[in-house]
């Protein structure tokens, strides 16, 4: 499988890049959190729009991409949108809740694709009890596109062996998953330790 | 349900975040104390292997999907904290990645999916399973369901206090769409634990914490 990670353009020269992931995580949360406070009003949000646009072309990310990503929030937007409106102003509400939504995500998404993962860990290890946070978040990104493929492979080894797989099938592909990933979390040990890791 | 940011206030969010985040210090200083740190990698690779099961769509009837949650089931091998932990960071890495859920929400997100999941469900499995424990495999079923049910009661909860909807009218749509995705989570919790228990079940005598 073909797999896009997400942090790619942190390799390219540009604005966000060049900042520190400190300073980026402090203003991702302050823009965000700000985004609560402002009053529901077309004016506030102007330059919260403005800036994403600036980020996005001082850090060269190309748009449609970065347009494809955010899109993912309208899925989860339906369904809010069909709560909402049973409210008095519910259509409003929505409206001004799904700008701060876009704009929120829009900032999330510049943040990661402009930081090396490498760097993100680095800031998470100084983080309090940041150590295992950081450990298992590794190991999450470097087996996680291991685990979707291997799912893809056992589906189609029993779609390959005349078996049209159902939701129990299913079920039980994930069983199988789970005992590979026991399986390999102790060869992952053993191969830890042989490379020098010591339990802290 | 994940909620994304925006769509909480910031009361909500202030308390949801304080109440998942003193949790989850909690949770650390409890894994790091009582887990054999030999186990790290198996914490890692459940991480990974929740966010799969979170990320993978299963193709329903009809053809519409679902995606799992395994918050109940994965607290049922590592245990309530470590269940919590796993799917705290699984959600967070969800809202930075694929932009499931928020920044300022994952308090309320992994209070509505990873504490319910965790530990309210593990909890009350163990509770139940003590009390009538020729009847595991029902209370594996009623606990996935429960869990899934009470966090979308805490999803309306939180959203009916910052003002986004109407509880009442939210109520029945929600709760039905809810129990739907319960009654497939917890058949999947106990196709799965039933497997492991005939193909290898030691990983069921791991040590939970």
């Amino acid at each position: 499988m073909k797999h896009h990670f997400i942090d790619r353009f942190a390799y390219k020269r540009g604005f966000l890049q060049e900042v520190n992931t400190g300073l980026k995580i402090f203003l991702l949360v302050l823009l965000i959190l700000s985004l609560l406070l402002i009053p529901e009003k077309i004016i506030f949000y102007v330059p919260f729009i403005i800036l994403v646009f600036m980020f996005l072309i001082f850090s060269k990310i190309p748009f449609i991409y970065f347009l494809k990503r955010v899109l993912i929030i309208f899925s989860f937007l339906i369904v809010l949108f069909f709560l909402s409106i049973f409210k008095e102003n519910g259509l409003r509400i929505f409206i001004f809740s799904f700008l701060k939504s876009l704009i929120s995500i829009s900032l999330v998404f510049l943040f990661v694709m402009t930081t090396k993962m490498f760097f993100l860990l680095e800031f998470i290890k100084k983080v309090p009890a940041g150590f295992l946070i950081s450990e298992v978040f590794s190991f999450l990104y470097r087996y996680f596109f291991l685990l979707q493929d291997e799912f893809e492979k056992m589906k189609r080894g029993m779609i390959s062996k005349g078996k049209d797989p159902k939701l129990k099938d299913y079920f039980l592909l994930s069983g199988n998953l789970f005992v590979r990933n026991y399986e390999r979390s102790e060869r992952v040990l053993k191969a830890m330790i042989s490379r020098g890791w010591r339990i802290k | 349900m994940h909620i994304p940011d925006g769509f909480l206030d910031l009361k909500t969010v202030s308390v949801t975040n304080f109440f998942s985040f003193s949790f989850l210090f909690y949770s650390i200083k409890k894994i790091t104390k009582k887990l054999n740190p030999e186990k790290i990698p198996l914490l890692g690779l459940s991480c990974a292997f929740v966010f799969t099961l979170e990320v993978i769509s299963f193709p329903l009837p009809g053809g519409t999907s679902v995606h799992l949650s395994g918050a109940f089931f994965i607290s049922l091998i590592l245990g309530p904290f470590s269940g919590f932990f796993i799917t705290f960071i699984s959600l967070f890495v969800q809202a930075l990645i694929l932009g499931h859920g928020g920044i300022l929400t994952i308090g309320a997100n992994s209070l509505n999916i990873a504490f319910t999941g965790c530990v309210m469900g593990y909890y009350f499995y163990r509770f139940f399973e003590k009390l009538f424990p020729s009847f595991k495999t029902l209370w594996i079923f009623i606990m996935s369901l429960m869990a899934l049910i009470v966090g979308s009661l805490l999803f309306l909860i939180e959203l009916t206090i910052s003002g986004k909807i109407l509880f009442s009218r939210s109520l029945f749509p929600v709760l039905f769409a809810h129990s739907i995705l319960g009654i497939i989570e917890g058949i999947f919790t106990v196709s799965a634990i039933s497997f492991l228990q005939k193909v290898k079940p030691e990983i069921l005598k791991t040590q939970r914490v």
